[in-house]
């Protein structure tokens, strides 16, 4: 079951958001919080790692209640996915989401690179994808 | 396999510090242990934002990066176990627990020369962490 779904582009602010029933109640200061966040603690945990290995971002956060799986494309573009703690493969949907990202989104004429995403044909797309393995 | 292991305190001290990788120390630690406290407090917050039912206290278990996974441990006193190891562990809860409750209590609180808040010193305290710890490596 998945309860949250967000983009955030490369310097921090949120770009898409989908709610699934059953999350948490986030009223949009807490949104817009989170992205910010987010770009924060990624490059944290780059930072923190120990001695003599290869620095990288965070990909899955766990908790008693949720897992939240971040995935960052090559261009910084990140995509998180919130579910409850039992669901696998989370890193593929988010994948999944970024190759409609790049056809949905990328492909249409009329995006301008970082702003709000307001597309119905990308809206159906996430739909699908997080609708059919609940 | 088992790289670092910390304790904080409830206001973000470093209590107590062990490299097990054998690894050069690094340049400032005291450095580290704030953006690591950091981090955690930020974490936190958010864990305690997302989760579905609302809660008081902090559900964050771990996150794990392409390098390394952070496990935690938040007692009810505020103390912070924090161990980072390699990313394909298993969830540590149980060990942290067991740190807590067995090594931890028995060699520091019970220690009559411990000054509560003060830097853990004890030699036996390190030797018997760090076999435990060796042990979770299998």
């Amino acid at each position: 079951m998945h309860y949250n779904f967000f983009i955030v582009n490369k310097i921090g602010l949120l770009i898409y958001e989908r709610k699934f029933p059953g999350c948490a109640q986030l009223d949009s200061s807490d949104l817009i919080r989170f992205g910010a966040t987010l770009s924060a603690l990624h490059l944290l945990s780059a930072v923190v790692t120990p001695s003599g290995l290869k620095k990288s971002g965070l990909k899955m956060i766990s908790s008693k209640f949720f897992k939240l799986c971040c995935f960052q494309s090559p261009t910084g573009v990140k995509f998180c996915l919130v579910s409850d703690p039992n669901t696998t493969d989370m890193e593929k949907m988010c994948k999944k989401a970024y190759q409609y990202y790049s056809d949905y989104v990328l492909k249409n004429p009329f995006y301008e690179l970082d702003q709000q995403i307001r597309f119905e044909g990308f809206d159906r797309e996430i739909e699908k994808l997080f609708a059919i393995k609940q | 396999m088992v790289y670092e292991f910390y304790i904080f305190n409830n206001v973000g001290n470093c209590l107590f510090y062990l490299n097990l990788r054998g690894t050069t120390p690094e340049k400032n630690p005291q450095d580290k242990q704030k953006l690591i406290f950091g981090m955690m407090h930020t974490m936190k917050s958010m864990c305690r934002k997302f989760s579905p039912q609302p809660i008081s206290v902090s559900p964050f278990t771990s996150y794990v990066t392409d390098a390394y996974k952070l496990h935690i441990l938040e007692t009810s006193s505020g103390l912070n176990f924090v161990m980072f190891t390699h990313p394909d562990m298993m969830d540590q809860t149980h060990s942290l627990k067991w740190i807590y409750s067995t090594i931890y209590c028995t060699f520091v609180i019970r220690n009559p020369f411990y000054e509560p808040k003060k830097p853990i010193t004890s030699v036996v305290f390190k030797q018997k962490l760090e076999e435990y710890l060796l042990t979770l490596a299998r």
